[in-house]
């Protein structure tokens, strides 16, 4: 199960989560260009595709949503949505002295990855990721 | 289907244990403390006391429960995300994800089973252009933390 980053109940990505706090306290920066995509999952998708594998054909199967974003995108969305500030923005070479190599990464060189194939064999159908909304999302396909 | 989860009480071990039972299947749970085994039993699941980097205690519990899978889901994550706190917590994280795989293989061969389910990432797949397939290439040679991390998820696999 190779899954998306997690978010929902117990989760760091959520409102009452460490990430909720970290981003109230404008802590977590959009970085450079913030050009990096994340895929996330919501941990119920998540937790139900694993229950399914269970009786699927061997292999490697990408649990993620729909929509891949880029850092620029998700962060600010996620921020709105816990009711914080707009985050910060720094950056590359200030990150990393700050934050280090890593946070760098994250923000910058992520990439996407396509549920197609838990969609075909899973019958995979994740919810969209709720703090974006369909016009950022949009911009960020392709 | 009896089934054995191993990292039962974390973020995903949660509403795991509730989509087993509701799909019919008998959930069997890791844990290593009395009081997650009781929050376990609570949910309908039933608990073994055991410890990801205790081989014994993985291979006893595989003995005691004859599942028919296991789930994988061990980690060993900071409270904060916090670049400092991940980077403290790597070692740790890799330990318990490594020697639970190890241990858990080796039980499930013991008793002849088959069906094994790990969490692995699609996160971490090596940067180009467009949305990563199963066939793509992990962050093997990215910055210093994500590039370990990557390479124990292609390890274990």
């Amino acid at each position: 199960m190779r899954y998306g980053f997690f978010y929902g109940p117990g989760t760091w990505f959520t409102n009452a989560g460490d990430m909720g706090e970290q981003v109230r306290r404008q802590q977590v920066p959009v970085i450079g260009a913030g050009q990096g995509v994340a895929s996330f999952v919501h941990i119920e998708d998540a937790a139900s595709a694993t229950v399914t594998a269970l009786e699927c054909a061997p292999g490697a199967y990408n649990i993620v949503d729909d929509h891949p974003s880029q850092q620029r995108v998700w962060l600010p969305a996620f921020a709105r949505a816990c009711g914080a500030p707009e985050p910060l923005q720094i950056t590359e070479q200030d990150a990393l002295a700050t934050s280090g190599a890593d946070s760098v990464y994250y923000a910058t060189r992520l990439r996407g990855a396509s549920n197609e194939k838990a969609g075909h064999e899973l019958n995979f159908r994740p919810r969209p990721l709720e703090w974006l909304q369909a016009g950022a999302v949009a911009a960020q396909r392709g | 289907m009896r089934v054995l989860l191993a990292g039962a009480t974390g973020a995903i071990g949660r509403p795991l244990i509730r989509g087993l039972k509701q799909h019919g299947h008998s959930a069997f749970g890791l844990v290593r403390s009395s009081e997650s085994a009781r929050m376990l039993t609570e949910m309908g699941a039933e608990a073994l006391i055991g410890d990801a980097v205790d081989a014994a205690s993985i291979r006893a519990a595989i003995t005691h429960v004859r599942p028919d899978a296991v789930i994988n889901e061990l980690t060993s994550l900071p409270r904060h995300y916090t670049p400092a706190e991940m980077k403290a917590a790597a070692e740790r994280d890799s330990r318990v994800r490594r020697e639970g795989h190890v241990s858990l293989l080796a039980g499930m061969r013991e008793s002849g089973m088959r069906r094994y389910v790990l969490q692995s990432s699609g996160f971490w797949y090596a940067p180009a252009p467009g949305l990563a397939d199963e066939s793509s290439l992990m962050a093997v040679d990215a910055s210093p933390g994500v590039a370990a991390g990557a390479r124990t998820y292609v390890e274990l696999e």
